[in-house]
């Protein structure tokens, strides 16, 4: 394998890790997977369910 | 807030005079006082139905509360068990927990 | 179409609505456990009606005159966002008490359909309820459901009659007219005329064998679960053995399979990567992301196992009776029964038990509650605690159970300090709580809302976890003129001289290292970064399999890797569990006090308590382990000193406080 590949998958990864931070954030999720309660959707103004 | 029972004062001081009397200092709590005015839920025996005189709390909002669960006068009421100062009570067909604070405004 | 549910506390709404629209809200079998509405469609296999029809469940309530915010929140939806249907879920075993709101529900021109839920209870209690007589009373249909079961619980027909009824009028079978809203009187005479109505039409439908207030074998285990003496310590025993199953044994066993695979995982990743990548590059993948996400995933299978045992406590009742033992202590503090509930919530993500905190009236019992129920160990900072009980203490199961009685320690201490430094006198409180019946938990529903929570686990481990750690890789490759730090010289990179100066305040407490600092700090971001961060900047990539690394590390073990003695470590734990939460946590604190000085202000209590705790466990610890005392004693004590001055001085201005309120009242 080379670096290229390799940057492509860790850019990949980081990418999509902020992109749904980011998602969780603008649908008023406060904090993204919440490990316990209603499946992370334990925000007031969830717009997400 | 203050949520001070009405019924209190008038109790505490009437097994006050009694345990003096008497010499039960500590057990005044559950004997409690015959004073006919002042029967409350609070001394009340287990398993033995009452029917409620008056709700007397100072704090409006838990009077009304009480009143939805179907506590007001004339109702019938029954403790089913004592647990330390929690009261174990059936109103309706539902048990609740009650303090001993609120058990003191339940007049029977 | 829009259906809203109501319905009584503990009705059974949540588990229809989950049932009827597929989605996984968390249930628990005591009141309360829904604070705000949410919103779902209705499946299809039970939706014979074309239109789609999203449900709406509200939280409990036990009329439409509002006492609690939850009552708030009904009453102001049913009114303002006019629903199509109104689903009335009544407790076919407290008919009485329910019918008193279904009439109230009947006034507000909206049609409803009434599903007498929990109709299997009452079958078993041998109380029979006329449906069809019922129904022709009130003027609205009567559906008898069984939320919980799978098959046969007539939620279709529910749904058909809810569609059904849609769009027609239903008349009222009780309305008085002439009743002043402004005068309670006249309030109260009208409520009372409803209840005598309600009365009779009960005494019509309801052939009921067994009298409610016969002593039931329910009583009995009240008796000894909610013992004056016994019952603080049966709740320890229950959590001992809670943390004993889910950390020693059955979830053990399974991390060790589970953190097999990671490191096949680890070792796949290696071998595809090849010798001719960049090192810096394969390390930030198989160290920063691969190492630091993996040792937070491999305490998954412990974790699971955990909620699910946690999940069957709250299923079976029992959580309602440990309230009922909590209310004395918390009285005692200036706190009422209410605030229990907020804190049992917050063992599973402080958030939402602060959310629950706007129940509570009384502004400064709620501040109080907020800022306090982040002490209790909540979801995140499980997989600390089962790292530090696995490195240091064998897994053993006292660990876990000990952090949750410290929690409820401190809480209890901690509301006595607020009380003092707000200065406000001793209210007397009233406490009532409905406690629900006992009932053979689900496995099936503690299966759902295990695999929910380990959903919601592993998405923020491949999230913010996973993000942190990356950054983290990064920032201790690097120094500040980012060139790669060489090694031997790791004290220079980025990460080490940001957590430094920390680490500097910390010696007192046991574990002066930059890198427990740094993994303290990001802890902040995310409690199970913790956990990450360790993994990351001490190069390890399990904590379970503590056997195999030590092979790996030669003799040293991941505790003499970290270097803690085991008073340190504890202490460790502490300082992590009692400090402030994560930012999250913080945020909703922030918006549920209202205040920023109550913000700051317990930001700033909770960083002494968990500086105070760590102190004490460390040096108290230290002294017995081995006779000395532990490194900068005298520095740590000016510390604390300085600490409880400062408390105690504001606790006094407090006192000053109240000593001048005083004589205004009078």
């Amino acid at each position: 394998m080379n670096n290229a590949v390799l940057v492509i998958i860790i850019v990949l990864m980081l990418g999509s890790a902020s992109y749904k931070i980011y998602k969780d954030k603008k649908n008023n999720v406060k904090c993204s997977g919440c490990p316990s309660y209603n499946a992370g959707k334990c925000s007031l103004n969830n717009k997400d369910s | 807030m203050e949520n001070v029972c009405v019924h209190n004062g008038l109790l505490r001081r009437n097994s006050d005079k009694g345990a003096g009397i008497m010499g039960f200092g500590k057990r005044r709590r559950h004997r409690g006082t015959s004073h006919h005015n002042g029967n409350t839920l609070a001394n009340a025996n287990i398993n033995e139905e009452y029917i409620i005189k008056a709700v007397e709390t100072t704090n409006d909002e838990m009077q009304d509360f009480l009143f939805t669960l179907g506590c007001y006068e004339g109702e019938r009421i029954t403790i089913v068990s004592i647990l330390a100062d929690q009261y174990v009570i059936v109103i309706k067909d539902a048990r609740y927990s009650i303090d001993r604070n609120l058990a003191e405004c339940i007049a029977i | 179409m829009k259906f809203a549910l109501t319905g009584n506390p503990n009705s059974g709404k949540t588990t229809l609505f989950n049932a009827i629209t597929g989605q996984i809200e968390h249930v628990g079998n005591w009141p309360g456990v829904t604070i705000d509405k949410k919103e779902g469609y209705i499946k299809k296999s039970l939706n014979r009606a074309n239109a789609s029809i999203t449900a709406v469940d509200l939280p409990g309530a036990y009329s439409m005159s509002p006492f609690t915010s939850e009552e708030t929140i009904t009453s102001e939806f049913v009114k303002n966002e006019k629903p199509d249907v109104i689903i009335n879920i009544v407790d076919a075993t407290n008919l009485n008490r329910s019918l008193f709101f279904t009439t109230q529900l009947l006034e507000l021109g909206t049609p409803v359909v009434v599903a007498l839920n929990k109709s299997d209870l009452t079958r078993k209690k041998d109380t029979a309820i006329n449906a069809a007589r019922l129904s022709a009373l009130l003027g609205c249909p009567i559906i008898e459901t069984v939320s919980v079961s799978d098959k046969d619980n007539g939620l279709e027909k529910l749904i058909a009659a809810a569609v059904d009824v849609y769009g027609k009028k239903q008349k009222a079978p009780f309305h008085l007219e002439n009743v002043d809203v402004t005068d309670r009187k006249s309030v109260e005479d009208a409520d009372k005329k409803r209840y005598a109505f309600v009365n009779d039409i009960v005494s019509k439908v309801e052939d009921r064998k067994i009298m409610s207030r016969t002593q039931t074998k329910q009583d009995a285990a009240d008796r000894i679960l909610a013992h004056k003496w016994l019952g603080l310590p049966i709740f320890a025993v229950i959590m001992w053995a809670v943390f004993s199953i889910s950390l020693t044994y059955v979830g053990a066993y399974l991390a060790d399979l589970f953190v097999g695979w990671i490191d096949g995982l680890y070792v796949l990743a290696e071998g595809a990567l090849g010798e001719n990548v960049s090192p810096l590059l394969s390390s930030l993948l198989l160290d920063g992301i691969i190492g630091g996400v993996g040792a937070v995933v491999g305490f998954l299978p412990l974790i699971m196992v955990l909620f699910f045992m946690l999940a069957l406590l709250e299923d079976c009742g029992y959580m309602a009776r440990v309230a009922v033992i909590m209310d004395r202590f918390f009285k005692k503090v200036g706190l009422s029964g209410r605030s229990i509930i907020p804190m049992i919530i917050g063992t599973g993500c402080a958030i939402p038990g602060i959310m629950a905190t706007r129940t509570i009236k009384d502004e400064r019992q709620r501040r109080t509650t907020a800022m306090l129920t982040p002490f209790m160990p909540c979801g995140a900072k499980l997989p600390v605690i089962a790292l530090f009980a696995g490195v240091f203490f064998e897994d053993a199961a006292w660990v876990g159970t000990s952090m949750y009685f410290l929690a409820i320690l401190l809480i209890i201490m901690s509301a006595l300090i607020i009380r003092k430094i707000t200065g406000e006198e001793k209210v007397k409180s009233y406490f009532i709580m409905e406690l629900p019946e006992y009932r053979f938990p689900s496995i099936k529903r503690a299966t759902v809302s295990m695999l929910s929570r380990g959903k919601a686990f592993i998405i923020k481990a491949a999230t913010i976890i996973l993000l942190c750690n990356a950054l983290i890789q990064i920032m201790q490759t690097f120094n500040w003129s980012f060139q790669v730090v060489a090694e031997g010289a790791e004290s220079t990179s980025i990460l080490a001289s940001i957590a430094s100066p920390f680490a500097f305040i910390l010696i007192p407490l046991g574990f002066g290292a930059w890198q427990l600092a740094a993994a303290a700090i990001t802890g902040f971001i995310a409690k199970e970064n913790v956990v990450g961060t360790l993994a990351v900047v001490y190069g390890i990539t399990n904590f379970i399999d503590t056997e195999e690394l030590a092979l790996i590390e030669g003799a040293s073990s991941v505790a003499g890797v970290m270097g803690l003695t085991s008073a340190a470590a504890l202490a460790y734990l502490a300082f992590n569990l009692f400090t402030p939460p994560c930012f999250a946590a913080i945020g909703a604190m922030n918006a549920e006090m209202e205040s920023k000085s109550w913000v700051f202000g317990a930001v700033g209590f909770q960083l002494s308590m968990g500086y105070v705790v760590a102190f004490v466990i460390y040096q108290l610890g230290t002294l017995i382990e081995s006779n000395t005392l532990g490194h900068g004693f005298v520095p740590g004590l000016i510390g604390v000193a300085l600490i409880v001055a400062t408390i105690a001085a504001l606790m006094r201005k407090g006192d000053r406080l109240q000593n001048n309120l005083i004589p205004e009242k009078a």
